[in-house]
C-alpha cells in the first residue's frame, strides 16, 4: 500500500495507533518509533524505508508535545539536555558515519543483552554512592514538584553519563534505532537524577538527534507527506495527553512500564540479532 | 537587557512549532481530500502552491515539525547567552548544532 491510497479509515487508524504509541512514548521517555514501525509495516502494510521515515516524524512529534509540557512543569532538566546532546549528536553523527564498518547483528546482541541488563538494574532498589556526591560545578542540579512535593536533586557522575550518552549516540547512528532506550538509564543509573526527570530529559533530547536524521529523509524524498501526518497528529496527541498524566503518577508505575518496555526492546534486538 | 527564563522560551518555542505545524498538516490532508491531486515532492515550488494549497500546507506543516527542536536549540542558545552565569549552556548548544549541521552535511542520519 501506498500513503496516497489512504482512506479515511486508515488515516483515522493511523492517527489512533499514534495516540497511543505518543501517549506511551511521552510516559517512559521514548520516540515511539518502536511501536510505529511494526504498525505501519506488519498491520497498514507500508514500505520499510517509507515507515522508518514516518516514525522518525513520529519522534520528533513526540518529543515536542510532550517536552513542550515537561519544560514548562520543570520535569525537563534543560540544562542537563543541552549538557547531554554534545555527546549524544557527537555519538550519532559518529555512529551513522560508520554504519556498515560494524556487523548489526552483533551490535544488536550485544546491546540488546546490555539493555536487558540495565531492565534488571533498574528494577534493584538504589544503593547510596559513597565518594560520588552531586557534582554541581556545572549547575545541573534542579528541582520538580512530585504530586505536590517539591524534590531537588543534584547529578550524580556527569562525566560518566556523557561518555555513556555518546555510546547510547553512537548505537543509535550505527543500528539506525531511536536512543531514548538507552538514554533513560544512563541518566537513571549512572547519574542518578529521578526516573521522571530522566524520561522528561530523555522525552526533550530525542527530538534533536530525530530531526537531524528527518532532514536526511527529507532530502532523500523518503518521507511521504500523506503518511507522516496521521502519525505526527496522532502522536503529538497522545504525547500531549501523556505529558499530562506523567506528574500525577507514582515514580514506581512509571519505573516499571519504562522496564517493561525496556525487556520487550531488548528481547526484539537480541531475536533480530541471532535471526 | 531583558533576561529571558530560558525554560520558558524553549517551552512556548515548542508549544508554537507544534499548534502551527499540526493546524497545517490536518489543513492539508483536509485540502488533499478535496482537491485530490499528487502531493510530488518537497521543492521550492510545491512550498509556494505551484501543486496546490494542500500540498504546500502538508509540506509546509513537516518543514516545521522538523524545524522545530532545532529551533529550540537556537532559542536555548540565545536565551542562555544573555545569563553571564550559565553561558556556557549557549556555547554546548552551539555545539550540539554545529555537529547536527556537519552531520546533515555530511549525510549522516542519525536516529
Amino acid at each position: 500500500m501506498t500513503a496516497m491510497e489512504l482512506s479515511v479509515m486508515q488515516f483515522l487508524a493511523i492517527t489512533a495507533f499514534g495516540l497511543l504509541a505518543g501517549g506511551v512514548g511521552s510516559l517512559v521517555g521514548l520516540g515511539g518509533g518502536v511501536l510505529i514501525v511494526p504498525f505501519l509495516t506488519l498491520v497498514m502494510d507500508v514500505e520499510i524505508r517509507v515507515a522508518i521515515a514516518a516514525s522518525i516524524v513520529a519522534v520528533i512529534a513526540t518529543s515536542i508535545g510532550a517536552a513542550s509540557s515537561y519544560v514548562r512543569d520543570g520535569l525537563s532538566n534543560l540544562r542537563v539536555a543541552i549538557f547531554l546532546e554534545v555527546a549524544t549528536t557527537l555519538g550519532a553523527v559518529a555512529g551513522a558515519m560508520m554504519a556498515g564498518w560494524v556487523s548489526a547483528r552483533a551490535l544488536f546482541t550485544v546491546f540488546g543483552v546490555v539493555l536487558g541488563y540495565s531492565g534488571v538494574m533498574m528494577l534493584r532498589p538504589r544503593r547510596e554512592l559513597k565518594g560520588a556526591g552531586g557534582w554541581d560545578r556545572l549547575d545541573l542540579s534542579g528541582e520538580y514538584t512530585d504530586r505536590g512535593k517539591v524534590v531537588r536533586y543534584v547529578p550524580h557522575r556527569p562525566m560518566i553519563g556523557f561518555s555513556l550518552m555518546t555510546v547510547a549516540g553512537l548505537v543509535s547512528g550505527l543500528l539506525g534505532i531511536g536512543s531514548g532506550a538507552l538514554k533513560v538509564p544512563a541518566m537513571d543509573l549512572a547519574m542518578r537524577l529521578p526516573i521522571k526527570v530522566s524520561t522528561a530529559t530523555s522525552n526533550l533530547m530525542i527530538g534533536v538527534t530525530a530531526a537531524a536524521g528527518a532532514m536526511v529523509f527529507l532530502m532523500r524524498g523518503d518521507l511521504d507527506p500523506l503518511l507522516a501526518t496521521p502519525v505526527a497528529l496522532g502522536v503529538a496527541a497522545g504525547s500531549s495527553l501523556g505529558a499530562r498524566l506523567l506528574p500525577r503518577l507514582n515514580s514506581t508505575v512509571v519505573r516499571g512500564m519504562f522496564v517493561v518496555v525496556l525487556l520487550a526492546i531488548a528481547g526484539r534486538m537480541i531475536v533480530q540479532g541471532l535471526s | 537587557m531583558t533576561l529571558v527564563d530560558p525554560d520558558l522560551a524553549v517551552s512556548r518555542v515548542l508549544r508554537t512549532g507544534l499548534y502551527v505545524s499540526q493546524t497545517l498538516l490536518l489543513a492539508g490532508w483536509l485540502g488533499h481530500l478535496v482537491d485530490r491531486r499528487p502531493v510530488g515532492g518537497v521543492s521550492t515550488d510545491t512550498l509556494i502552491g505551484s501543486h496546490g494549497w494542500a500540498a504546500a500546507a502538508l509540506w509546509w506543516g513537516l518543514v516545521l515539525l522538523v524545524m522545530t527542536p532545532v529551533a529550540r536549540i537556537v532559542t536555548t542558545m540565545l536565551a542562555y547567552g544573555r545569563h553571564s552565569v550559565s553561558r556556557k549552556f549557549s556555547w554546548l548548544a552551539l555545539a550540539s548544532l554545529t555537529i547536527i549541521g556537519a552531520g546533515v552535511l555530511l549525510g549522516a542520519a542519525p536516529v
